[in-house]
């Protein structure tokens, strides 16, 4: 009696969060799913949308563009989140460290992090500048370069220097992250590790690594989930350019829905970009599970 | 990293399993360990114990080598060990927390520092069989940190120790996290391994149970210093001053005011009581510092089971009348307050005894059992 008393309550709490996010999530998907299997375009004059089954992922798989866009967003996410992690991971322990200004240090590492995205694509864009840019002028002093160079305006600089810039606002959080991490390994671990022999690269990969990979795992998740619909960074500092260099795969669904109008493809593209982030979202369950599964004494 | 001062009293390293001469730690301005000086022999048990905060785990973190010294020379096995890393001290150590590492199976963990030292696998497996079945653990070596009670992760963590046959053994007050009962039942355990392996054992506890059940020798330590060193007979026994008098033993030695007249050789003791006539004693054949002193106050102390309601003919033994403030059963005995010499001496009669809260009876004080203290140093006398 209760429990069905219970159960009747439950659902009706939950109706109103149900009926939002099926408004605000459910609704678009269902409609970009049924677009995608459509020739719709966007047009200010009302046209008949034609059903045409899976010709717009027929044409998606074949696309080469396309492909080499999931290629270029693919090499952006592992070389950024790599970057990140292994940044992220050295900087924490550094500032795991107990020294002169540690707190102050880990204060102010936060800041990149803090500076809102299109803020900092501004000022990295700046900072490229073949010109005027900070970059040159340092490298060039430094004798690293006799001229000065367009970062982002050469195809075979501009997507690295846009992961820089991305790499550069995101390794504070796996810092946190990491930091929040290793402050809670018990020092008698690590005691325990050098009194039994284990110098410091057996005791990182030993005790502290399994120690932090679970909080690792998520964040670096994360981030591969964020870093593969890159988009605002991309959109300030290059606009897909120079020659498609930096167009990555949210870039091209943008350019072919909102540039091109061709709501039906751009459906398409944009359900075959959600399914391959599925596939990290999985990953990021599986990661999340082991975690909550936990070998913590 | 430490220099190699001159210690304050003795500079001479032999070859005895441990050697700590004129140790001193400073942690900032905060001096925690003042000259220490500590020897251990083959095979000895030698047991730190003092109350919390007295220096006794930083003094074992320093011969560990986890925490680097202020000045002095720890030596282990005859060799200078001070500068060195843990790792080259040959040492092995059990610490509070067990400090298991739970992504490793027991097995895993046991064989770590063989692990460590490149020791190959098949060699590692049957040491760390062999240390798992000195332990009854052999049916837990798949099993991960996690799923083990208390007791077992302790004996992973003695495994940890026992499988690389260190020069010293290291335990940082191991049977502290563990209920009661398992406490007894792991320190009769530990006692049976180091009579079976003959290790040489360095043991810190705040347990002065502990301390006098399991060492062949106790150093007690209060406020960074050594109070005494000594076997548990001689603590127990003859206690340095009223701060080793006081913490060792249960319940503690009875510390009383007193006046003493001595003549003749022979002191005569007037002890204060709350109301009731003054307690008179007299100790044939006091020490001679006290005979030395003639008159004057001085503190008496006297364990509990030296006041007892002994009946047995002892001719050291003066049976005086006493009026029990309070009367405490606890099975095997029955401890009686008596407000006498400033405190609430503890009497320690039979668990039998009829005795009531409020009566008088005749406790017997035995007068070779006595202990005299300065008042104004607390030194024995």
């Amino acid at each position: 009696m209760f429990g069905q008393r219970q159960k009747r309550e439950k659902w009706f709490l939950l109706a109103p969060a149900m009926m939002l996010l099926a408004l605000i999530t459910l609704l678009p998907l269902v409609k970009t799913l049924w677009l995608s299997f459509t020739d719709a375009r966007i047009t200010a004059l009302e046209t008949t949308v034609q059903f045409i089954g899976i010709e717009n992922y027929r044409y998606a798989l074949t696309d080469t563009e396309f492909l080499d866009a999931i290629g270029r967003t693919l090499y952006f996410t592992f070389v950024s989140v790599g970057l990140e992690g292994f940044l992220g991971v050295g900087i924490a322990l550094l500032l795991n460290q107990k020294f002169r200004g540690c707190f102050i240090l880990r204060a102010v590492i936060i800041l990149p992090w803090a500076v809102p995205t299109i803020v900092n694509a501004v000022a990295w864009r700046m900072i490229y500048h073949p010109e005027y840019g900070a970059l040159n002028s340092m490298l060039f002093q430094l004798g690293f370069i006799d001229n000065y160079r367009s970062w982002i305006g050469d195809p075979a600089t501009a997507m690295n220097m846009v992961i820089l810039a991305d790499v550069w606002k995101n390794f504070p959080l796996i810092v946190y992250v990491t930091l929040a991490a290793l402050q809670t390994i018990p020092g008698d671990l690590l005691k325990a590790a050098a009194v039994e022999g284990a110098g410091a690269i057996k005791r990182f990969r030993s005790i502290v690594l399994p120690w932090i990979v679970g909080p690792l795992l998520v964040v670096m998740v994360l981030r591969t989930i964020e870093a593969f619909r890159v988009f605002d960074i991309v959109y300030v500092m290059t606009r897909g350019g120079p020659a498609d260099s930096t167009k990555t795969a949210s870039f091209y669904v943008y350019q072919e829905y909102f540039s091109y109008l061709r709501s039906g493809s751009g459906a398409s593209y944009a359900v075959l970009v959600a399914g391959i982030s599925a596939v990290l979202i999985l990953a990021y369950y599986s990661g999340a599970r082991r975690q909550n599964a936990g070998t913590r004494a | 990293m430490p220099s190699l001062q001159k210690p304050d009293n003795e500079t001479s390293i032999s070859s005895k399993i441990l050697e700590v001469r004129g140790l001193h730690k400073k942690f900032g301005e905060v001096e925690v360990l003042k000259n220490i000086n500590v020897d251990l022999d083959d095979g000895d048990f030698l047991v730190l114990v003092g109350p919390s905060g007295c220096g006794k785990s930083t003094l074992l973190s320093c011969i560990a080598g986890l925490t680097e010294t202020t000045s002095g020379v720890i030596s282990i096995g005859g060799d200078d060990v001070t500068t060195l890393d843990p790792a080259q001290r040959d040492i092995a150590m059990v610490f509070q927390s067990y400090a298991l590492f739970p992504n490793m199976t027991v097995a895993e963990n046991i064989g770590f520092g063989l692990e460590v030292r490149r020791v190959p696998l098949v060699e590692r497996k049957p040491l760390v069989e062999k240390a798992a079945a000195l332990l009854k653990i052999e049916d837990l070596l798949d099993r991960k940190p996690a799923h083990l009670s208390g007791g077992q992760r302790q004996r992973v963590a003695m495994g940890r120790a026992l499988v690389r046959d260190p020069k010293l053994f290291l335990f940082d007050e191991p049977l502290s996290n563990l209920d009661a009962k398992l406490r007894v039942t792991m320190r009769t355990e530990i006692k049976r391994l180091h009579k079976r392996l003959g290790a040489s054992i360095i043991y810190v506890t705040h347990d002065q149970i502990e301390a006098m059940t399991l060492a062949t020798k106790i150093v007690v330590m209060e406020d960074g210093v050594v109070q005494q060193t000594g076997t548990p007979r001689e603590i127990y026994n003859n206690p340095v001053n009223m701060f080793v008098a006081g913490f060792m033993g249960a319940p503690s030695m009875n510390l009383m005011q007193a006046d003493i007249v001595v003549k003749n050789d022979v002191a005569h003791i007037t002890i204060e009581r709350e109301n009731d006539q003054p307690l008179v004693l007299q100790d044939d054949a006091p020490p001679s510092a006290v005979l030395d002193r003639q008159n004057g106050s001085l503190v008496l102390g006297i364990r509990p089971e030296s006041m007892t309601d002994s009946t047995a003919p002892d001719k050291q033994v003066r049976i005086v009348d006493c009026l029990l403030d309070v009367v405490e059963p606890a099975g095997s005995d029955t401890y009686a307050v008596i407000k006498m010499g400033g405190i609430e001496a503890i009497a320690r009669l039979h668990g039998e005894a009829s005795v009531k809260q409020g009566e008088r009876t005749g406790i017997g004080f035995n007068m070779s059992r006595l202990s005299y203290f300065d008042p104004d140093t607390g030194l024995r006398l």
